[in-house]
């Protein structure tokens, strides 16, 4: 599904040049779940801002679903990820002015679905996140576990392939965030592709293959479950 | 899709109410004042259009003399020669107010005028009652408007009734019409035959006793042929321009529809509209809505790093740059829909100061009519669209991992800084302005007129039978008597009011001026306070042969003394003595050189009375008294001089309070966004805040960091308002003769306003911020 040649990524403002990716290889297949993991400020997130093609890499190859991506312009990256990648972030990111129904409802929106079968598609999902009877309310009537369970939701509900999740236990409680990575298990064991930036050795547990980053590279590879699985 | 973009941003507006509701604010004011402005501006646009074929109908002008003086013989020449011009008419009014009896009751009006019958086929005016197709039965025959004909008699109808004119001319009524429009240059209620040759009001003449010289002066109206436009029929009349010979050596037509706001022409005898406070005020609202988009642009991207977070998680699932892009307009569609209807409410409860301060009628129903509304509506969307086009554009393209980490750079934004001192120049410029036009209004009045306009009453006689002219003498008399009047002069001609002028011959003895002349009795000098500098007063025995002039006149004509000299008028007059300057003519102008002519038999037109210190209440009742004792048939009319000259400055004060009005608002609509700005640049520096003050910073300290910015626009805005103001003070200054000063404090003092305002307006903000609790502050990143 996702295969990084040679990946690096520079930022620079007028004075400063930091490479935060440096010559990065790595192969992700379709149904993996993933957990990168490392120091703060060795890359994780700008790797997965790339991996969710929310960013263009600065030098090399970036192959999504046998597309090639490293160069892609704003919209064509955007129509890419429309209904193919979901984002849960660690701050949960729900649009505060929105209820629980319009924040999940809004990525379907932008695929110019029906509402008719939003409205469906949105049940749905809430259904199976528990949160159903929250739908009227508005994110901040709500426990961070539930809120991060509406953002999961909001990512799942136009059935992407890929999940990109960064840090998505790192603002709950250990009993939250557990039932957080049990809904990422469930879903991952359905089929879905999950990226999953952590802190957490525990979180990281989840995962099929941790990859350990430091300084913009990836230093380990660490396969938690045996290769014929895939 | 549309309604879903519609449906969140109702909802991200409700989210950011303080915001939402300075916008809206900002917005309401500015359109409060906009369609206030072309409401007025639709109305004087209006004049003269609901006329039929207005489009045909224009007046004729004398182009040599560019006057609308025209004999009322060149009617019928036109029409005779010159098959292009379908009809014409002509009319005249008297400036002055006219005594009239009807119903036994003596009252003024002034509101007779004389036109030629075919005005109201011309016009094409709805006759209630009488006979279109032939107006006036007979010379002696007169129409009325409805409106008069009630003001009369209190019923319209008046056929066959009786009014007297000027105390001896008897009209039959034989007609009512409808009333005229508002919206029409010309003014008339009472309509007689302009054939009789009693109406034609206005005569002059070059010599008397030759009869070709003789001229009746008229406004000339012609309705062209449809087919004809009037440059053609201009050019084919001035081929043939000895047709008109004498009357009129070179025609030139000014057509109806522009005779309200654009005749430049002498004795036009119509309405005239202000269309130097019409360009204005359409300037002012151009700039108080540039002022509310500058605010909208400001505050919404003052809500930048809001909007970001918002705007980078629709971007990451999926939303593109169009789909934001008309997530922002629509939200500035709806604010601005919102003001439109807010507006609306803030018109009707300006309505009075308006109706005022515009002298205009308008009434909220009037936006409802004519597809007003929908232009009103449909400009406010597009205005909705204009202004939420910048943030839109800046704010759609952020990008999404940015956004979502919300990244708080503080972005030296120079456009919003440019936008600022847009505001602030703006609002300094206007303030400037109004404290010129106030001080320009206090020089004039308070100005030295020349003569003492205190206690001084000045009586308008009637225009009197033979028989009853004596009584003024009588009436003067018994007034003398009393203690309350100190003293009382007949005139012909005031200060204020001089109506005759008399030819002259010229330094060179070359050709011969116009110089204007006053007729007055002994009392003159000493009732009015004027100083004589120069000679003496004629004597009693020298009346008729002898006069004074004032310094003008002598510099004028470069006297070394007075010996000799002679007011060169068909006898001549010797000149005794020179009186110091007074304003004898209209308070705009510079005084001209004016001859003081002393009569026995004049043919008295003004009775100035001085009235004795503290005494006016009782003076004024002996006045009414003894009036009615000599000229029961006549209503008194009477002005103070004091109140004449103050009234002079209407025009000017209208224009003062005009502009007050509106650079209140223009400032008002700039506080909304000052505040903004404020609150935003707060926001912007809480970590800032917090670090300076974990680090010893006191609250007024953070207090001075914040305003500190403001004040520097401020500054910046003053250098650049400054020139701006003083240039168009300059010129507007120009048009008086004589001229207050552009001082300097004038300048520093809009400059302390505009501080003082931007610093009430931001610090109650700063203090806020600065007030916080500094943990609180660093926890924000």
């Amino acid at each position: 599904m996702i295969s990084i040649k040679n990946l690096s990524k520079v930022f620079r403002t007028d004075e400063i040049e930091t490479l935060a990716l440096n010559d990065v290889n790595l192969n992700i297949k379709e149904g993996e779940f993933v957990a990168i993991m490392g120091p703060s400020g060795c890359g994780k997130s700008t790797l997965l801002n790339i991996l969710g093609l929310l960013d263009n890499p600065s030098e090399g190859e970036y192959n999504f679903n046998q597309t090639e991506v490293a160069n892609l312009k704003e919209g064509q990256r955007t129509d890419l990820r429309k209904g193919n990648i979901g984002f849960v972030f660690q701050s949960f990111n729900l649009i505060d002015e929105l209820n629980v129904f319009e924040n999940v409802e809004m990525p379907l929106v932008y695929q110019r679905i029906s509402s008719k079968k939003r409205k469906e598609m949105v049940s749905q999902v809430l259904d199976r996140m528990n949160m159903s009877h929250r739908a009227k309310h508005y994110p901040q009537q709500l426990s961070g576990g539930q809120q991060q369970r509406v953002a999961i939701a909001r990512a799942v509900v136009s059935n992407p392939g890929l999940i990109l999740a960064d840090e998505p236990t790192g603002n709950l409680d250990s009993k939250n965030g557990q039932e957080v990575m049990e809904l990422l298990t469930e879903l991952n064991r359905e089929g879905t592709t999950i990226i999953m930036v952590t802190h957490s050795m525990k979180d990281a547990g989840y995962a099929h293959r941790i990859i350990n980053l430091f300084d913009g590279k990836v230093v380990t590879e660490e396969s938690l479950v045996a290769e014929q699985v895939f | 899709m549309i309604l879903y973009y519609f449906s969140s941003s109702l909802k991200s507006l409700r989210c950011n109410i303080k915001f939402t509701l300075l916008n809206v604010m900002g917005f309401a004011f500015a359109l409060a004042v906009c369609v206030a402005i072309t409401l007025y501006v639709v109305q004087e646009f209006s004049y003269d259009r609901h006329f039929k074929d207005a489009n045909q109908i224009a007046r004729l002008v004398d182009a040599k003399d560019n006057s609308s003086d025209v004999d009322y013989r060149v009617k019928d020449l036109m029409l005779e020669n010159f098959p292009e011009i379908e009809n014409a008419c002509f009319l005249s009014r008297q400036q002055s107010e006219f005594n009239i009896k009807a119903n036994n009751e003596a009252l003024k009006s002034s509101d007779v005028i004389s036109v030629s019958s075919s005005f109201f086929d011309l016009f094409s005016i709805p006759f209630i009652s009488g006979n279109p197709n032939q107006p006036f039965q007979d010379k002696k025959s007169a129409i009325l408007t409805e409106e008069i004909a009630n003001h009369l008699f209190g019923t319209n109808e008046v056929i066959g009734k009786e009014i007297i004119i000027l105390g001896k001319d008897t009209v039959n009524i034989c007609g009512v019409i409808a009333n005229f429009p508002k919206e029409s240059s010309i003014e008339g209620g009472i309509f007689v035959n302009g054939e009789n040759r009693k109406f034609q009001f206005s005569f002059s003449c070059e010599n008397w006793d030759d009869q070709s010289t003789h001229r009746y002066e008229f406004r000339l109206y012609a309705k062209i042929n449809p087919l004809n436009n009037f440059e053609s029929v201009k050019q084919n009349i001035n081929r043939n321009s000895k047709v008109l010979a004498p009357y009129v050596s070179e025609v030139d037509f000014l057509p109806l529809t522009d005779i309200y706001l654009n005749d430049h022409t002498t004795g036009a005898q119509t309405k005239k509209g202000n269309d130097s406070l019409l360009i204005l005020l359409t300037l002012i609202a151009g700039i108080i809505m540039l002022l509310a988009i500058v605010n909208y642009i400001n505050l919404t991207l003052a809500q930048q790093s809001k909007k970001n977070k918002i705007t980078g998680i629709r971007k990451s699932y999926g939303a593109s740059f169009m789909n934001l892009f008309w997530h922002f307009i629509s939200e500035s569609i709806i604010i601005s829909s919102l003001a439109f209807f807010i507006s609306l409410f803030i018109i009707l409860l300006l309505e009075p100061v308006f109706q005022k301060i515009l002298d205009v009628n308008f009434e909220l129903s009037q936006i409802f009519q004519n597809h007003l509304f929908l232009f009103f509506y449909l400009s406010i969307v597009l205005l909705g669209i204009l202004s939420g086009l910048a943030p839109a554009i800046i704010l759609s393209q952020t990008q999404a991992n940015h956004a979502i980490k919300g990244s708080k750079k503080r972005n030296k934004s120079y456009s919003r800084n440019a936008l600022i001192i847009f505001q602030f120049t703006s609002s300094i410029a206007l303030i400037i302005c109004i404290l010129v036009i106030q001080k320009q209004i206090y020089f004039a009045k308070h100005k030295d007129a020349g003569f003492s306009k205190e206690q001084l009453l000045c009586i308008r006689l009637p225009y009197l039978p033979i028989n009853q002219k004596k009584n003024v003498d009588y009436l003067a008399e018994e007034l003398r008597k009393s203690t309350l009047i100190k003293n009382i002069s007949l005139t012909n001609g005031v200060p204020g009011e001089v109506f005759i002028s008399m030819g002259s011959m010229s330094k060179d003895s070359t050709k011969q001026i116009h110089i204007p002349c006053i007729y007055v009795d002994t009392n003159f000098l000493s009732t009015f306070n004027i100083d004589l500098i120069q000679g003496t007063k004629p004597l009693p025995s020298e009346y008729d042969q002898t006069c004074l002039i004032n310094e003008s006149y002598y510099k004028f004509f470069e006297f070394k003394n007075l010996e000799k000299q002679r007011f060169k008028n068909g006898g001549g007059f010797d000149i005794t003595g020179v009186v110091k300057d007074f304003q004898f003519n209209s308070v705009h102008s510079k005084i001209e050189p004016l001859c003081i002519l002393y009569s026995k038999n004049l043919n008295t037109y003004h009775m100035n009375i001085r009235i004795a210190a503290n005494q006016i209440g009782d003076a004024m009742d002996l006045v009414q008294e003894k009036w009615t004792e000599f000229f029961s048939d006549y209503p008194i009319t009477y002005r103070f001089f004091d109140d004449w000259f103050d009234s002079m400055y209407k025009k000017e004060e209208k224009l003062a309070q005009t502009i007050s009005l509106f650079a209140v608002l223009a400032i008002l609509i700039s506080c909304f966004g000052i505040l903004g700005l404020a609150i935003f640049s707060a926001e912007q520096r809480t970590k800032e805040i917090g670090v300076r003050k974990s680090n010893g910073a006191k609250t007024y300290e953070i207090i001075k960091m914040l305003n500190r910015d403001f004040l520097k626009w401020v500054l910046l805005s003053f250098l650049i308002a400054s020139p701006f103001a003083w240039y168009i003070m300059t010129k507007w200054l120009e048009n008086f003769a004589y001229k207050t000063e552009l001082s300097w404090w004038i300048f520093a003092l809009a400059g302390i306003i505009a501080m003082a305002i931007a610093l009430l307006t931001v610090s109650w903000q700063s203090w806020r911020a600065a007030k916080r609790n500094p943990v609180e502050s660093l926890r924000y990143e």
